[in-house]
């Protein structure tokens, strides 16, 4: 028998070297190319829902708008200014990651030339009217004669109206830039997700190291696009973690020397710490092409429960002066597994949301607690003998729980707490408020927002988070639908459709037969002698070669559950609600974002519950006896506590603060569970201290989130705190009920 | 004007006119030119590829400061106003637009420096331009041929040529697809 689990150890162990070593293998390898990190927002989004063309054009629209890029670029002279726009232009254009909007320029043109006589700016083809078709002809000749007018022989034979240079003009809603002769605007799009950390980094550093060089020749310069917001968070994010990371990690390394007192201490728990992350962030990135950039941030959880089992398998040393592995296994082997089982289920709740990011989030934890419990009991409790200095350790841990022994906590003490507790929860039930709105989870750094201020005073449009969707069963409805919409749109409402470049066919017959009967047949003879081009007969067949639609058109188009949709950003929305038209919807991205997260905060709710309910069932299936469920009781009231102090506090909930309750859960088992392990036990020397450290590093861990200034990181933290105080505090009931349990089953 | 301006404008142009023709010396040095100022009618003359004539209009232009209005009186009326901010256009007496992109959304207008040359500032010429001076003939003067350096101008600039005495009288624009337009700028009347 002893054999049997002899090697069934030894296996154990040889599964968890191997899994390791392929972890590191392969998260080495994932990141030795480009960086397997991402920071985008929709990766929040339910990756399956009921309308899937809203999601798809979400995604389409997301794309389009945060790969916009503009930089305003100022000088003393116009000279100045054009150099030093060529220079970033040429500088940002390294490695392909930038094509600038000239790119796009001749395809757009050839574009426009090609349908200019079924394309109208009016978007109406009633409102061109005769008055409107004579302007059309003047303004050419008046281009013709002016010191400004470019165009070329060719482009007046074919079009003797320039209702192609018009057309340029006009169609884009934003304009063209309204720039000085000093300024210079460099715009275009990033061939990456702007939420790619390393094209974050890309467009960055180019554009800090052209300001270094260009700004003592007297060059300014302002940018805007969401890659910047994005770095902008980013940069904060890894500023936060490596602070969080850094003060957390010394505290725990700190306590576990003060607890130990040994080094080796120190670096088993580091180690066991380090294994769950790496295993956790393999089996991430085995399943997605990358991870979130907050599923960091969350990682601390993992710290914090991890360290916990490395607490109790290290105190169980002392504790038993270093008894056999057999024997310290049974010690803690039963209430890791509960906690693991019960942290494990809570995790996997989380992936029932459908977020991208939590179900990363989820198998991250999930697989990294896992490797981390199967490392503890299979390879470090035989990998932790008895240490030399053995009696001096043995009697420094025994010291640490007499000391505990003596902190005796008096009655009024107790009752005083609980009343404050049950004062504040009432207090956070009565001022019980919640956010849910994307928009003010984050500051926005108020240099970028004045940097795309003065670009948008210069005539720079930005790109259009707000979009209109048009969802058709083929092309053609869709682009008469989305006419029928911007016919509804009121003056003011700007709108980067494509259908005002590329028309329904019925749109296109109605433009042609308005430039035909006001245009061309009443004034082309009297343009082409006034410019002295012959008339073209062909200028109104179609051309041999069919024009390609322009790629910055193209990616405003999609199809998804075998519908054709539109997206048309609507660059400055007013008060407009949208159309009244079937089929076409005004869709603002953050209003969607906040939707989700208010759905996903009140799912957490139901996850909540099923969470217990596992533990429910978990609990009795080890311990096959209704008074352990005691041990849900320490949990239970953490978790109410933890969702109704911030309230109290004028600390709004989030969903994040659920997701933090969902991780109590795990750790409040936890506690408890080895609180009534040490109830039963008559000698007990090692529980109370051992939670104790356990809630301390769990503090320093996740409860140092508190101190982010992103506010659900900052949520999750506050949550998390309160909890870990309040299910260290409470417990001990399960621990008394087992001293109850284990003196009514003592012999007579 | 100061010693010191007076030195300036008068060393460089002594210099040239000591090396030059009998002819050349009652004109001053390109560098010394007198900028545009006031009103001056004009002639533009645009030969565009595949275009049967040459399109010509005239009017005039009246430059004062960093402002320059250019009046085309015939065969259409058009009052372009060029400023340091932008770029305003009026068509047959109509409404003032404002043309896109300033002076900076035209790159044949703005990164050539076209109208640098017009108001007679050939300062900064040789920043942008290889430039070649030879003897105007048969009316006094120089000629100055440029080349653009920049490798972005030469989609659209093939050479410019900028003629003139005591100050620019002519500058004529060759693009790179055969079209020229020339700008000859009179006496006050």
């Amino acid at each position: 028998m002893i054999g049997r689990e002899a090697a069934g150890s030894f296996w154990g162990a040889v599964a968890c070297w191997l899994w390791l070593a392929f972890s590191l293998a392969f998260v080495a390898w994932k990141f030795s190319g480009a960086l397997p990190v991402d920071a985008d927002i929709q990766s929040m989004l339910p990756a399956s829902g009921s309308n899937k063309v809203e999601r798809a054009a979400m995604m389409a629209a997301g794309l389009a708008a945060s790969g916009r890029v503009a930089f305003l670029i100022e000088a003393p002279d116009g000279k100045t200014a054009g150099e030093a726009a060529h220079d970033l232009e040429s500088k940002l254009r390294v490695g392909g990651l930038f094509a600038s909007d000239f790119d796009d320029a001749p395809a757009t043109g050839a574009w426009v030339f090609a349908n200019r006589n079924q394309l109208l700016c009016q978007g109406d083809p009633e409102q061109f009217d005769d008055a409107a078709a004579r302007r059309v002809a003047r303004k050419a000749v008046a281009d013709v004669y002016s010191v400004t007018g470019a165009m070329t022989g060719e482009l007046l034979k074919q079009d003797p109206f320039l209702l192609t240079i018009r057309l340029a003009e006009c169609l884009s809603p934003a304009g063209m830039p309204k720039t000085k002769e000093t300024q210079r605007l460099v715009s275009g799009r990033i061939a990456e997700s702007a939420f790619r950390l390393d094209a974050q980094e890309h467009i960055v550093a180019t554009y800090d190291a052209w300001k270094a060089e260009w700004t003592p020749r007297g060059v300014m310069a302002a940018r805007a696009g969401a890659v910047f917001h994005a770095e902008a968070a980013a940069e904060s994010a890894k500023g936060e973690m490596g602070l969080i990371g850094t003060i957390g990690g010394i505290g725990v390394a700190l306590l576990f020397f003060a607890a130990f007192r040994t080094f080796r201490s120190v670096v088993q728990s580091l180690v066991l710490v380090g294994i769950g992350l790496s295993a956790g962030l393999a089996a991430t990135l085995i399943v997605f092409p990358s991870v979130h950039v907050l599923v960091f941030v969350f990682a601390a959880m993992l710290v914090g429960i991890v360290s916990d089992y490395a607490v109790h398998t290290l105190a169980s040393g002392p504790a038993t002066n270093w008894a056999s592995t057999r024997e310290r296994l049974e010690l803690v082997g039963r209430p890791i597994t509960v906690s693991m089982a019960t942290t494990t289920l809570g995790f996997a709740s989380l992936a029932l949301f459908g977020s991208v990011l939590f179900q990363q989030v989820a198998l991250l934890a999930g697989v990294g607690v896992v490797t981390a419990w199967a490392f503890v009991l299979f390879v470090l409790v035989p990998m932790d003998p008895r240490p030399k200095n053995a009696e001096t350790l043995r009697n420094w841990w025994l010291k640490l729980e007499r000391w505990r022994h003596a902190v005796k906590i008096p009655a009024w003490f107790t009752w005083t707490t609980s009343a404050v507790l049950v004062a504040t929860a009432v207090y956070g039930v009565m001022n019980f408020s919640v956010l849910d709105d994307v928009r003010k989870f984050q500051p926005r750094p108020a240099d970028l927002m004045a940097d795309e201020a003065t670009l948008q005073a210069a005539g720079y449009a930005g790109s259009g988070v707000t979009f209109l969707l048009s969802m058709g069963d083929t092309p053609e409805e869709a682009r008469r639908l989305e006419e029928a919409a911007l016919a509804e749109a009121p003056e003011g409402v700007s709108i980067l459709a494509t259908t005002r470049f590329d028309p329904s066919e019925r749109r296109r017959a109605e433009n042609r037969q308005a430039l035909m009967d006001r245009l061309y047949a009443p004034l082309l003879t009297e343009q082409t002698e006034m410019l002295g081009v012959e008339p073209n007969p062909g200028m109104f067949e179609p051309l041999r070669t069919a024009p390609v639609l322009p790629g910055w058109l193209k990616q405003l188009s999609g199809e998804a559950a075998g519908k054709t949709f539109l997206i048309a950003p609507v660059l400055t929305a007013g008060d407009w609600k949208g159309p009244g038209v079937q089929g076409v919807r005004l869709i603002d991205p953050a209003e969607r974002y906040s939707a989700a997260f208010r759905g996903y905060r009140e799912y957490a709710l139901m996850a909540l519950a099923v969470a217990f309910v596992f533990a429910v069932f978990s609990t009795l299936l080890i311990y096959r006896r209704l008074e352990a469920l005691s041990i849900l009781v320490p949990p239970l009231l953490a978790v109410a506590i933890a969702l109704l102090a911030p309230p109290a506090l004028g600390l709004p909930l989030t969903f994040f603060a659920f997701a933090g309750a969902l991780v109590l859960v795990g750790i409040g088992i936890d506690y408890a569970a080895f609180q009534w392990e040490g109830g039963l036990q008559q000698d007990d020397n090692w529980t109370g201290v051992a939670v104790f450290i356990d809630a301390l590093t769990t503090l320093l861990s996740m409860g140092l989130l508190m101190l982010s200034s992103t506010y659900p990181v900052k949520s999750f933290g506050v949550t998390v705190t309160i909890g870990i105080a309040a299910a260290l505090c409470l417990s001990h009931i399960p621990r008394l009920v087992a001293q109850r349990v284990a003196k009514r089953s003592k012999p007579a | 004007m100061s010693a010191v301006t007076l030195a300036r404008l008068v060393v460089p142009a002594m210099t040239v006119l000591a090396l030059a023709s009998p002819a050349m010396a009652q004109c001053v040095a390109p560098e010394t030119v007198v900028k545009l100022e006031g009103s001056h009618p004009f002639v533009q003359t645009r030969t565009l590829k595949g275009v049967s004539r040459p399109l010509v209009s005239a009017g005039v232009v009246e430059a004062k400061g960093d402002a320059i209005v250019w009046r085309v009186t015939r065969p259409v009326e058009i009052v372009t106003k060029i400023t340091p901010t932008g770029i305003t256009q009026s068509v047959d007496g109509g409404p003032e637009e404002v043309m896109g992109g300033g002076a900076a959304g035209n790159p044949f207008f703005s990164e050539t420096g076209l109208l640098d040359l017009l108001k007679g500032d050939l300062t900064k010429v040789e920043t942008r331009y290889e430039m070649k001076r030879t003897e105007r003939k048969p009316a006094a003067g120089w000629k100055l041929d440029l080349k653009p350096k920049s490798a972005a101008l030469a989609p659209y600039i093939a050479s410019i040529a900028v003629e003139g005495c005591k100050r620019v009288e002519a500058v004529a624009v060759s693009q790179a697809n055969g079209d020229v337009i020339r700008i000859e700028l009179k006496d006050t009347p």
